[in-house]
């Protein structure tokens, strides 16, 4: 292969989609051609910006996305409301009333001078009976600013909390890298170690495993770096696994049965090469005996 | 459906086959059908938004996209995996909003607000990186660059592009979603990332 053939190939060798044949091709080539080695690295870094700056849905707006889901296939099924006079449907005027109500005790709340937190108030529904009653449904969120270290039990908590929140993966990103700052704690570290071996967002787990970095000889983490190595989707979180591994250089004999295990099961070729560097590193041979 | 679906936990049960779920759907069960939802909506809201880079747009797509799941499930066959369904469903309205956003001549992201106009994804982007005002800034930055690759993209680039890329899908599965060949797709890819590659090479 050409050097412009590998350029061609660079995409499709990165997600792993080149017939075996033309992928070992590649790599021969570029294991002698060092302006194709650095194509490769290039798109790779290229690859791992992309998902830095993947967009993830805020909790507002997939909330948004639920409720109004819920509202409309409500609607499909509801049956078209009779045109009698006492049937009329009171839904609308009385939802308006509850909101008008809610507004008015909102304001009556909120005197000036004085510091209220902000509340937002949600009719889910409303239901008049028959003397005229009206029973409410309202979720009241309240809002409220909370300043304070890690080192504070109840912000800590916070932080844990939303980092394991998968519904908003922006605001996970945030707690995971405002947690690995301190991972020397077990409890911050074990919720690093959970973060990565089973969020949905590569991008939160390439956050979690900055946090890991310091901690890469210790012996749970590098369990759980051995299990995200063998199960992780994403090549760059992968990678960047690989390297923590291997990282000090000294040879550890109970990780080299993992990368030689991964190393055979590996769709990516970029990765691959990278275990077997690691292997090589080590003195190891590719294959399990 | 009757019930409301709420931001929480989902509701403990004993693991059960997809297919079972989708059956147990198909057949009226609303609580089946809120599970089927839970299972896919964050990966439709994140294609739509990285494909049409509007949170309004993507609010729509996943609107319509399991509305017409909803209506159209007893159609479901199991002549393909549930996720091919639904992702050729949310592709071809993402396909159909980005023609009409053509035929538009590209709507303006820019919301006038009263501190001025402001970006629609860059208030998304800036909700989730508000607490370093150097990661909020570097966030927008390449946001708006991402952004600007994104829109010499033709609609299909795009969202073969996201779907190859964001969501790990083989190019044979992207051909079923896109209801084209493997080959095809697999030009698509490569003009893509050639296209993303030129504007934003300099990330490497």
């Amino acid at each position: 292969m050409t050097c412009g053939e590998i350029r061609n190939a660079m995409p499709f060798y990165y997600y792993g989609e080149l017939p075996p044949e033309q992928e070992e091709e590649v790599e021969a080539h570029c294991a002698g051609c060092a302006p194709c080695h650095k194509e490769v690295e290039d798109y790779r870094k290229f690859a791992l910006a992309l998902d830095e700056a993947e967009l993830g849905p805020s909790l507002g707006l997939l909330s948004e996305c639920r409720d109004l889901l819920a509202q409309r296939v409500g609607e499909w099924e509801r049956p078209a409301p009779k045109p009698k006079w006492w049937r009329i449907d009171f839904r609308f005027p009385v939802a308006a009333l509850a909101l008008l109500l809610i507004g008015w005790f909102a304001a009556k709340l909120n005197l000036p001078g004085q510091s209220q937190p902000l509340i937002t108030s949600l009719v889910r529904s409303v239901e008049p009976d028959a003397s005229g009653r009206l029973t409410i449904a309202v979720d009241d969120v309240q809002r409220r600013v909370i300043n304070g270290g890690l080192n504070d039990a109840n912000v800590r908590r916070l932080v844990l909390i939303a980092a394991r929140d998968e519904s908003n993966p922006g605001v996970q990103v945030e707690c995971v890298d405002a947690l690995k700052r301190m991972a020397h704690s077990t409890e911050i570290r074990t919720a690093l170690m959970d973060a990565v071996q089973h969020d949905p967002s590569p991008s939160v787990r390439l956050k979690a495993l900055e946090g890991l970095k310091q901690f890469a000889t210790d012996g749970n983490v590098r369990n759980a770096l051995s299990t995200v190595l063998l199960n992780d989707s994403n090549p760059n979180v992968r990678m960047e696994v690989i390297d923590l591994l291997v990282g000090g250089g000294a040879r550890d004999g109970s990780m080299v049965g993992v990368l030689q295990n991964q190393v055979h099961r590996e769709d990516n070729s970029y990765v691959r090469i990278r275990l077997q560097k690691a292997l090589q590193q080590m003195n190891a041979s590719e294959g399990v005996f | 459906m009757t019930g409301i679906l709420t931001i929480g936990a989902v509701p403990e049960r004993a693991a059960s086959p997809e297919t079972e779920i989708i059956r147990a759907a198909q057949s009226g069960d609303p609580e089946a059908f809120e599970r089927l939802v839970r299972t896919y909506d964050q990966s439709v809201l994140r294609i739509a938004l990285n494909v049409l880079r509007s949170p309004e747009d993507a609010r729509d797509v996943y609107q319509e996209a399991f509305l017409r799941v909803y209506r159209n499930l007893h159609t479901f066959r199991f002549d393909c995996s549930f996720h091919t369904w639904l992702y050729r469903i949310v592709t071809n309205i993402c396909l159909d909003h980005l023609r009409k956003r053509k035929v538009r001549r590209e709507e303006s992201s820019v919301l006038d607000t009263a501190d001025g106009p402001v970006d629609r994804m860059e208030r998304l982007e800036e909700a989730a990186a508000h607490a370093d005002p150097e990661r909020t800034l570097y966030s927008r930055q390449l946001g708006g660059r991402i952004k600007a690759a994104l829109e010499n993209l033709t609609p299909r680039e795009r969202v073969v592009f996201e779907l190859r890329h964001f969501q790990g899908l083989r190019l044979r599965g992207i051909g079923e979603v896109l209801g084209t060949s493997e080959e095809a797709a697999k030009n698509c890819l490569f003009r893509a990332t050639q296209k993303m590659r030129n504007v934003l090479g300099d990330l490497a």
